[in-house]
């Protein structure tokens, strides 16, 4: 194997500043074909933007990325999404008042189409509606498909952005955060299809949710304040001294869920797993900013459930199923 | 199902009326007094550039205020072709002017289209200016009285319609004909974009364009093929516009012309293709009954648009003459509890 074959996607001292803040820093990481490569961090730490330099939303600063062996750093986003890149977004990113099928089908057309059968109907593209209904049922949305985008549920919302990116049949996927705003049900689907594409594709993950990160990576790398802090096998991250100091020890390794929702002005937070009726629950108990109990109403013990929103039980719904799903 | 292109009728009820209006206005000359025929020849070159803007508002979501520039540039192209002296037949003046009208968009449309939402509207109000004072202030085209045309005007195959050989009563009907002939050519011709995938990507672009960039579109390149569209079909109204009117001056290429079709759309209704049709021809018979009436036209006008579109916000053709038709609503077929039975539901060709 070559080196270009064995790194589908690589990047080489990727920089991205924002004005004076940089949010991305020297990252060189390589994604291999039939690898799912997770990247994992704090809120902040530049994983969205790396994905944005990736898919070519952003141009880097400085850097390059390399597709297949090329570089494409100044290529376009469109040009990248023909040369096999697809990715999802964070947040739901979709056509909301096209049907969900005209959603996906448009993914296929994008890449799949011959310019010139551009001016035939749609109706008559059986080949691309099909590809777009497999890629649809695939991420586990098989009906429906009359709908409109808008009009579905957040998950389901969720299941469309990825079936989207999945319609492309790119080499490389990159799947902004998944997971974020599914049901657990959903949520361990997408963990069985994320798996099941990773012997296909080169999967680059970003994913908030250590535990589900630490059950499918094959390989991690731990980003903080744009900076790589470790990159290897899951086993060697876990014990990479920098990144239990960092993350896993203690309560700092709950921070990391936390912190997602500054606004609410938490100060610090931590969780903590007890036994409950049907498995597993965490109970986090949060400091709330005295100044700001706007965002949060009847903070000192709360909830968090990151996907959701601020809960004032105790239980973290999110996360009790999450663990269920893996034990 | 793929869902029905949104800018075309969605029930058999739409299309019967579109069509029973493109044949009341086939057989219009022979009901009412010649001074009908040529107003509403004039309505009809109004909507057919609302209609050729319509592309690029409605199905795009680019708004344009240079829109004008490529309508008054068409008819200047007319009068350039066939200065005094010998007139050009329409087989000859019309390509000329749509194409150069379309050169003139995707020049300007491919530097306008590299910017967005207010500065494009800038942009194109800047370019649109340009325009007009190459006509205004050089003598290109008679300057700032502008200019004459060559007669006969509508003469096609050796043929000529020369307007006073016929009856008084009929002067009006070439001209009228030709631009029934075109509107109805135009609107077929944008039903097919619509339809097509091309249409659909446009569609893509209105409602997310990020997203489709981030699916693999180039969506720079199509909206520079819809500026250029858009503008050689204005070229087809300006054309028409000289061919009627058998003069041309700077105000045809002024911002004016560019947001009269803005508003005729906003009349009509965004949301449909019909709609710039309905608001060019309900805008122009507004204006002419405000001027019989009443010695402040403007202000009636004023009110009466302000209240239409504050009681409209779809316009016109937005209005639902029927509440839900069965096919209207594309998000009317309810989730099965079973995938199976969604494909007994679904009809095969969605
Ligand atoms: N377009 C942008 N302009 C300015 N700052 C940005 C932009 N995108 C992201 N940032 C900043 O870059 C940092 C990293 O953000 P992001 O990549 O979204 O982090 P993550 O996805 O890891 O949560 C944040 O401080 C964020 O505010
Ligand atoms: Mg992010």
């Amino acid at each position: 194997m070559t080196d270009a074959e064995a790194h589908l996607l690589r990047t080489i001292a990727l920089s991205k500043s924002f004005g004076g803040l940089t949010a991305v820093r020297d990252v060189s990481l390589s994604l291999a074909r039939g690898e799912l490569h997770a990247v994992i961090g704090p809120n902040g730490a530049g994983k969205s933007t790396l994905v944005n330099l990736l898919s070519g939303a952003l141009p880097p600063t400085s850097g390059r990325i390399l597709l297949d062996g090329q570089d494409v750093t100044g290529l376009p986003q469109h040009a990248r999404a023909h040369r096999g890149l697809a990715r999802s977004f964070q947040r739901t990113n979709i056509l909301a008042s096209l049907t969900v099928l005209e959603n996906v089908r448009l993914a296929v057309q994008a890449v799949a189409l011959a310019p010139r059968r551009l001016l035939a109907r749609p109706e008559g593209e059986t080949t691309l509606i099909e590809r777009a209904k497999a890629a649809l049922a695939r991420a586990g949305l098989p009906y429906g498909h009359s709908r409109i985008a808008g009009t579905l549920a957040h998950g389901q919302q969720r299941q469309l952005e990825i079936a989207m990116a999945l319609a492309a049949a790119p080499k490389v996927l990159l799947l902004d955060e998944p997971l974020a705003g599914m049901g657990p049900e959903e949520g361990e689907r997408i963990a069985q299809l994320l798996k099941s594409l990773a012997t296909e594709h080169a999967v680059l993950l970003i994913e908030h949710d250590m535990d589900f990160v630490f059950s499918v990576a094959d390989r991690l790398t731990v980003l903080v304040e744009g900076a790589v802090l470790a990159s290897g096998p899951p086993e060697n991250v876990r014990t990479n001294s920098a990144v239990q100091a960092a993350y896993l020890g203690g309560h700092a390794a709950h921070l990391l869920r936390v912190e997602p929702y500054p606004a609410w002005g938490i100060a610090e937070a931590s969780t903590r797993r007890e036994r409950g009726a049907d498995g597993p629950e965490w109970h986090g108990e949060v400091d709330v900013d005295p100044h700001d109990h706007g965002a949060c109403p009847g903070a000192g013990r709360v909830g968090l459930d990151r996907r959701r929103g601020c809960h004032r039980s105790g239980h973290v719904p999110d996360r009790a199923s999450r663990h269920r799903l893996r034990s | 199902m793929i869902g029905p292109a949104r800018m075309l009728p969605h029930s058999w009820l739409g299309w019967s009326l579109i069509w029973l209006g493109f044949c009341v206005l086939a057989v219009l000359p022979y009901l009412v007094t010649p001074f009908y025929v040529g107003l509403v020849t004039t309505a009809m070159i109004a909507a057919m550039l609302a209609m050729s803007l319509q592309l690029l508002v409605g199905a795009t979501g680019l708004v344009s205020l240079g829109h004008g520039a490529f309508y008054g540039l068409a008819a200047y192209v007319v009068y350039l072709v066939s200065p005094e002296g010998a007139a050009k037949p329409i087989w000859m003046t019309l390509p000329l002017a749509m194409a150069a009208a379309g050169l003139a968009a995707f020049i300007i449309g491919a530097i306008s289209l590299r910017t967005k939402g207010f500065f494009f509207l800038m942009v194109t109000l800047a370019f649109g200016q340009l325009v007009y004072f190459v006509f205004h202030d050089t003598k290109l085209g008679g300057g700032t009285d502008g200019a004459y045309l060559a007669k006969p005007l509508i003469s096609a195959f050796g043929y000529a319609f020369e307007p006073t050989s016929l009856p008084r009563s009929m002067r009006a009907w070439p001209a009228y004909y030709v631009a029934l002939v075109q509107l109805v050519a135009m609107f077929a011709l944008l039903a097919f974009f619509l339809r097509s995938m091309f249409g659909r990507v446009l569609e893509g672009i209105r409602v997310n364009e990020s997203r489709m960039l981030a699916l693999g579109f180039n969506t720079y390149a199509y909206k520079l093929a819809a500026f250029t569209i858009a503008g050689g079909l204005a070229g087809a109204a300006g054309h028409m516009w000289a061919m009627q009117s058998g003069f041309v001056n700077p105000e045809l290429v002024g911002w004016h012309r560019s947001a009269e079709a803005l508003l005729h759309i906003l009349i009509g209704g965004i949301g449909t293709l019909a709609g710039p049709i309905v608001g060019a021809f309900a805008f122009i018979f507004l204006n002419e009954v405000a001027q019989q009436i009443t010695e402040r036209k403007l202000l009636v006008e004023g009110a009466v648009i302000l209240a239409a579109v504050l009681m409209m916000r779809n316009g016109i053709t937005g209005i639902r003459w029927l509440p839900n038709l069965p096919d209207t609503d594309p998000d009317a077929s309810h989730e099965p509890r079973e995938g199976v039975m969604q494909h007994s539901r679904e009809p095969a060709n969605d």
